[in-house]
């Protein structure tokens, strides 16, 4: 066998055991015997790559983040989780506003119900115009897709206004992760969300 | 978060911190992030040579396999799972690029990329003193076809019918890249080593 036939099948028999003529080249060829070597080697020094390097620590912040957004992390409801808090001057007047936000719902509803059944008439887009706003987000969106256009608006309203809360509570916690205020005033916020998805899934079941 | 406020630094086995994660527990995704993010950076680091790049898919990655993870059934290993899921996050990035993840059977590349047989004369052999930093950078200069296969061969440690599949190659092509792409980094090792040992 010449050294071109033997690498010819070198591909095939690298991974295993060189065996009949193959073998009995390797063992007369000091060329061939190397090159296997060194393959073998490299192939072997490669595995040690396998975990070789660390991602920056803000790879985990930036997940965490999307994560938070995208409410696939479950609200924490107990003081030192991993959401984080806003700035004391405005953290109890956001807090406030949330909370309005969500009793502002429950009465526009109840009037909406009693406007819907004695007139027909849609008076729901009257809150608009006070509640801050925000982007709905694809379960919102789920959450509002089979909703009549009155029902929905006030709930999309609502929603949009505890988003606004979230994102910027968020947005404080990037900068200052330790306001135990900030983080508290998060938890609220997505509590008041629980609460209008509560409403609306026990509106659906009526 | 009752119940789930373990750290890290606790004793929480990979199986209990997916079915917390499932429950949407942000403690036990940091567990399965800090397990496995070495394995899948590295990866996306061999794969695409550049380190932002490499952030930016173990990023996404990681976002894939949270985001599904309420279907993850225990039939495979998450290891398996999850890095299957990178490569095919980083093989999607590839293509986006427009680079070519195996070269055609029978299309030879350039003079200077194709390794050739060696039946010359001897001279140094690299078995058994390979630098891991030198095997590095090698491996980052190797054509983007032959580095895709090593790393998912050697590196990584799939087989070349896992890679046929995806890459889309046939398993021939799959082995035939390997043994260029490791003829290669011999090549390249052998000239870097040349060329320290010139350097005063």
């Amino acid at each position: 066998m010449t050294c071109s036939e033997f690498q010819d099948i070198l591909p095939d028999m690298l991974d295993s055991e060189a065996k009949g003529e193959h073998a009995a080249h390797l063992k007369s060829c000091l060329k061939c015997s190397d090159l296997v070597s060194d393959l073998r080697a490299i192939s072997e020094g490669a595995k040690l790559l396998c975990e070789a390097d660390e991602p920056s620590p803000r790879i985990w912040a930036n997940i965490q983040r999307t994560l938070e957004a995208e409410g696939l992390i479950r609200t924490p409801s107990q003081p030192g989780g991993v959401l984080i808090p806003p700035r004391r001057h405005w953290t109890r007047w956001t807090w406030a506003t949330a909370i309005a936000a969500v009793l502002a719902l429950v009465a526009v509803l109840a009037y909406h119900n009693r406007s819907t059944r004695n007139t027909g008439v849609n008076e729901a887009h009257n809150v608009s115009a006070v509640v801050p706003s925000g982007a709905t987000d694809v379960d919102d969106e789920q959450l509002l897709a089979d909703m009549s256009p009155g029902t929905r608006s006030v709930y999309e309203q609502n929603l949009r206004s505890v988003n606004a809360s979230i994102q910027e509570a968020q947005a404080t916690l990037q900068q200052d992760p330790d306001n135990d205020e900030a983080q508290r005033f998060l938890q609220d916020a997505y509590h008041q969300k629980a609460m209008v998805y509560e409403l609306a899934m026990d509106r659906s079941m009526q | 978060m009752a119940g789930i406020s373990k750290k890290q630094g606790d004793k929480l086995s990979e199986a209990e911190a997916i079915e917390r994660a499932k429950q949407g527990d942000a403690a036990a995704f940091e567990v399965l992030y800090n397990l496995h993010k070495r394995r899948v950076y590295s990866l996306c680091l061999r794969m695409t040579t550049n380190t932002a790049e490499a952030e930016d898919l173990t990023q996404e990655a990681f976002l894939q396999l949270f985001r599904k993870i309420g279907t993850f059934r225990g039939e495979s290993a998450f290891s398996t799972w999850l890095h299957r899921m990178a490569v095919n996050v980083v093989l999607m990035q590839l293509r986006k690029k427009g680079l070519q993840l195996v070269p055609l059977e029978d299309e030879t590349e350039g003079e200077e990329e194709t390794p050739k047989k060696d039946y010359g004369a001897q001279d140094a052999v690299l078995a058994g003193s390979i630098d891991r930093l030198q095997l590095k950078n090698a491996i980052d200069r190797l054509p983007p076809g032959y580095r895709s296969i090593f790393v998912l061969h050697d590196v990584e440690g799939f087989e070349h019918n896992e890679i046929a599949q995806m890459v889309g190659c046939s398993i021939g092509n799959s082995k035939s890249q390997l043994h260029k792409a490791r003829m290669k980094l011999r090549e390249l090792l052998k000239t870097s080593r040349a060329e320290k040992a010139i350097k005063p």
